[in-house]
């Protein structure tokens, strides 16, 4: 059988699982469009809960990259055949032989012009969690003509828990994220006034409630009940926000030196013709089960990791990346079984995850073509 | 809060002007109170309010009165009647899941509304009785509802009184420490600081 | 084992019998009194609430005068015990310890290391001692409702000895003397005592919410730890029973009393006759 497995996405979780992949003994190869590894995640400052720099993180894990073949600025264009005999053809015009083939596709950050009463794209001062990061990365975090701001409001849920932008899902990071970033900005600018307009507090992971009473308590971020409904320019180019606090139930009026627009996460479905996947309602990749079978698809041989389904915190995604690669071994593992039969029962957990039965025995044995 | 009207006619109290939040009041009541006062963890839960055996009687919820300190809402803080609501029974505080102790803090916002000059009957009785162990170091009731109430008062409690005095346990000599003067000049020190 | 002990304002005055009992069946368990020299009050609930440093230095003048004595500081009172459990727990922070030592230098005092606990005496009575032993009079038959207000066991981290929502202590002494106890479900429901007499009204409704649960329990008297309780729910009681057209007549004892009843001390050298609620029925009742 041919043994290497064709990893689309060089984020986080393509990584991780090309690097677990290999380490079990399998021929990889990974795909990237982009010039360079690493995703979204390449671009990003410091992460929560404990401020690692991103950039450890890539180094880490390309570190356990030796061996794989990664190829750049390249797209999947076709996968043809069935497990464990995939072909993939890339953008490059290349064709791959791949026994299992694994999506890590990741997200795109929600574009924050849609919710246009924030007046992302219209006002100055309005900018994205993205923009700050990039801002927090040079120690440069200024208004738009040039100074450091002394009020912030950060907004929750931007594109997310939204009917209006079709998202009705929660992106589960931005809520420590906005945490994270009001810490630095503290950190960096120490006299600037924060505000965090939220509806819940969606704190959820090891190490990110205490993040969040931290950036109260030694911090000082202040957090106000309430969604953003809309933000005016005043000719001084600050903001005039508008919302209901709802602590007190009555309207605020709030104006502030810069908006930041806490960005969720949108599904990357580029793949969902080419690779025949199916895609949800919230427009991420389906998995196989949503409780017991979060790294395959409904298509054999076929695999997902990371925030290809579903909104991931970086340390939620290594660990699906992992996850899948031991799924893949597993799969692959009894491909090498001398007498492939319909008698699976020793992996039923896997045979009974596929939705519509088990796909092993639908079929008639068949001789085992290795 | 001045109820100004503003162009439409809509009063001001009924918006929160945001830009007005500032931090001082918190300040205050930390120097007032120290690190038992702190109230930045507070994430508005309510479990305060909830356990509050006055909550129903107060303006200001427990929760509320901890938001409104943080936004440096002095008049509303300072004129609410839920400090003189609150009977130092620690439930709020035992039960705080952030540490936040509202017992601690209502009472460092007491003594600064006593310091700004709020005026009503629960501040008079207790500047009366601190004023009164000031004097002596040991607390003399009879004393303390005769300034508190007057005349009026020791009629009013005159049953009370002579039933306590049947039963050897009203003296009529105040008891003091031992070197009272002393003992109310370092009080009276402190407070002027 | 000895004490520093400390009394306060009330037991000196309105809760005379709950020094006298304490005193006295302290005595008969072995466990000796010295009653703190020159100790001021600790200026409750109130003085705190007028400045914070004066409330401090009020209470850790009592604290620190222990500990010139090196001996642990014993309070009945659940008032005073709570206040200088606090001023303790103060000194033992850098800034506070600060400011309360530059009133009481004035005050001509120093403020030394010393180590030392504050205890209440139903802390002790329940932990450190065994009572159950030297019980020579049951009281069986009396059905006791056991009191403990807010200052005994809140805020748990300045008591700490028993539970700030159900606590046991005062059942289980109770139970120790042969008394039978309620289900007293208010156990820890605040009577109003620190603001009884700026909002009467306010306070009034509080205890009449406890005598109401203790009365509809059947309980023959309310057992208890605070003199500000007792003045709620004893001396104010001929007046809420005015107030809400309401017949009571419940004796409002301290558990010191109840525990000396049960040792075989006579009730007049324990004072029960200075209540000013009648404790006859409940002496009726164990003899």
């Amino acid at each position: 059988m041919n043994k290497n497995i064709v990893v689309i996405g060089g984020g986080v979780a393509g990584m991780a699982a090309a690097g677990k992949l290999r380490e079990f003994g399998y021929e990889v190869t990974l795909i990237e469009k982009e010039k360079e590894l690493g995703g979204n995640v390449k671009n990003w400052y410091k992460v929560f809960p404990d401020f690692t720099d991103a950039a450890e993180i890539i180094n880490k894990l390309k570190g356990e990259l030796k061996g794989i073949r990664v190829i750049n600025n390249a797209t999947v264009t076709q996968i043809n055949g069935v497990a464990p005999n995939f072909e993939v053809i890339t953008s490059t015009g290349e064709k791959i032989d791949a026994a299992s083939i694994l999506v890590a596709t990741g997200f795109k950050p929600f574009n924050a012009a849609l919710k246009e009463e924030y007046g992302y794209g219209i006002y100055n001062n309005s900018i994205t969690s993205i923009e700050l990061d990039a801002m927090l990365k040079q120690h440069q975090v200024q208004t738009a003509s040039g100074k450091p701001p002394q009020k912030i409001a950060m907004i929750h849920c931007v594109g997310s828990r939204d009917q209006q932008v079709n998202n009705n899902y929660c992106s589960r990071v931005c809520c420590t994220n906005t945490v994270k970033v009001a810490i630095e900005i503290k950190e960096q600018i120490p006299d600037c006034e924060i505000y965090c307009l939220y509806m819940d507090i969606r704190v959820f992971g090891r190490g990110y409630e205490e993040l969040y009473r931290t950036s109260q308590e030694k911090f000082g971020v202040q957090f106000i009940r309430g969604r953003l409904s809309e933000a005016g320019e005043k000719t001084d180019g600050s903001l005039l926000l508008r919302l209901e606090d709802t602590l007190t139930a009555k309207p605020m009026r709030l104006t502030v030196d810069m908006l930041v627009l806490m960005v969720g996460m949108v599904g990357n479905t580029e793949l969902a013709e080419i690779a025949d996947l199916k895609v949800g309602c919230d427009r991420f990749y389906t998995t196989a089960h949503e409780q017991y079978s979060n790294n395959n698809s409904e298509k054999k041989g076929i695999f997902l990791a990371g925030t290809a389904t579903g909104p991931k915190a970086i340390m939620e995604s290594i660990t699906d990346g992992r996850s899948a690669a031991a799924e893949i071994a597993a799969f692959l593992h009894s491909f090498t079984l001398e007498n492939m039969s319909c008698d699976l029962s020793f992996r039923q957990p896997f045979a009974s995850m596929i939705a519509g039965g088990n796909q092993f025995c639908n079929t008639p044995p068949q001789p085992s073509p290795y | 809060m001045v109820k100004k009207k503003c162009f439409f006619g809509i009063k001001t109290d009924r918006q929160v002007d945001g830009d007005k939040m500032n931090a001082k009041l918190s300040q205050e009541v930390l120097a007032q109170g120290g690190e038992n006062a702190a109230i930045n963890a507070c994430m508005q839960c309510g479990t305060c309010s909830g356990g509050c055996p006055n909550a129903e009687r107060m303006d200001l919820l427990p929760r509320s009165l901890v938001l409104m300190v943080q936004r440096g809402e002095w008049e509303k803080v300072l004129k609410s009647q839920t400090l003189w609501l609150c009977s130092s029974c620690h439930t709020c505080t035992s039960r705080c899941p952030r540490g936040v102790r509202p017992t601690d803090v209502i009472e460092a916002v007491k003594a600064i509304a006593i310091r700004e000059g709020i005026k009503n009957d629960s501040v008079r009785f207790n500047q009366i009785f601190v004023e009164l162990i000031e004097k002596r170091g040991i607390l003399f009731e009879p004393e303390l509802m005769l300034k508190y109430g007057g005349l009026k008062a020791l009629v009013d409690q005159a049953e009370l009184g002579i039933k306590l005095t049947l039963k050897g346990k009203l003296s009529p000599f105040p008891p003091k420490v031992k070197e009272p003067k002393k003992f109310s000049e370092a009080l009276t020190k402190a407070v002027k600081k | 084992m000895k004490y520093s002990y400390y009394p306060g304002c009330s037991l000196h005055s309105s809760a005379k019998e709950f020094d006298i009992s304490t005193k006295v069946v302290m005595k008969e368990l072995e466990i000796e009194l010295e009653e703190l020299q020159d100790w001021s009050c600790c200026g409750g609930s109130i003085a705190g609430g007028v400045d914070h440093n004066i409330g401090m230095a009020l209470a850790a003048r009592n604290v620190v005068l222990a500990q010139n004595q090196n001996q642990d500081l014993l309070a009945a009172c659940s008032g005073c015990y709570n206040k200088s459990a606090k001023a303790a727990q103060a000194l033992e922070n850098e800034q506070e310890r600060a400011k309360i030592t530059s009133i009481l230098t004035d005050m001509g005092m120093s403020v030394s290391n010393q180590k030392i606990k504050v205890r209440n005496v139903v802390d002790v009575l329940v932990n450190d001692l065994d009572i159950a032993p030297k019980i020579k009079k049951p009281l069986t038959g009396l059905k006791v409702a056991c009191y403990y207000g807010c200052l005994l066991t809140r805020p748990a981290d300045i008591t700490g000895w028993d539970s700030p929502v159900f606590p046991m202590s005062l059942d289980k002494l109770a139970q120790k003397c042969g008394a039978e106890v309620v289900d007293f479900r208010s156990k820890t429901k605040c009577c109003g005592g620190p603001i009884l007499v700026p909002q009467e009204e306010v306070a009034f409704e509080m205890t009449k919410k406890l005598l109401d649960e203790a009365k509809s329990l059947g309980a023959d008297c309310i057992i208890l730890a605070c003199p500000l309780c007792s003045n709620n729910l004893e001396l104010r009681q001929p007046d809420i029973e005015k107030k809400y057209n309401v017949n009571y007549n419940l004796p409002i004892l301290y558990i010191t009393e109840l525990i000396g009843l049960a040792l075989g001390i006579k009730p007049r050298k324990l004072g029960l006759d200075k209540h000013l609620v009648s404790t006859k029925p409940v002496l009726a009742k164990v003899s």
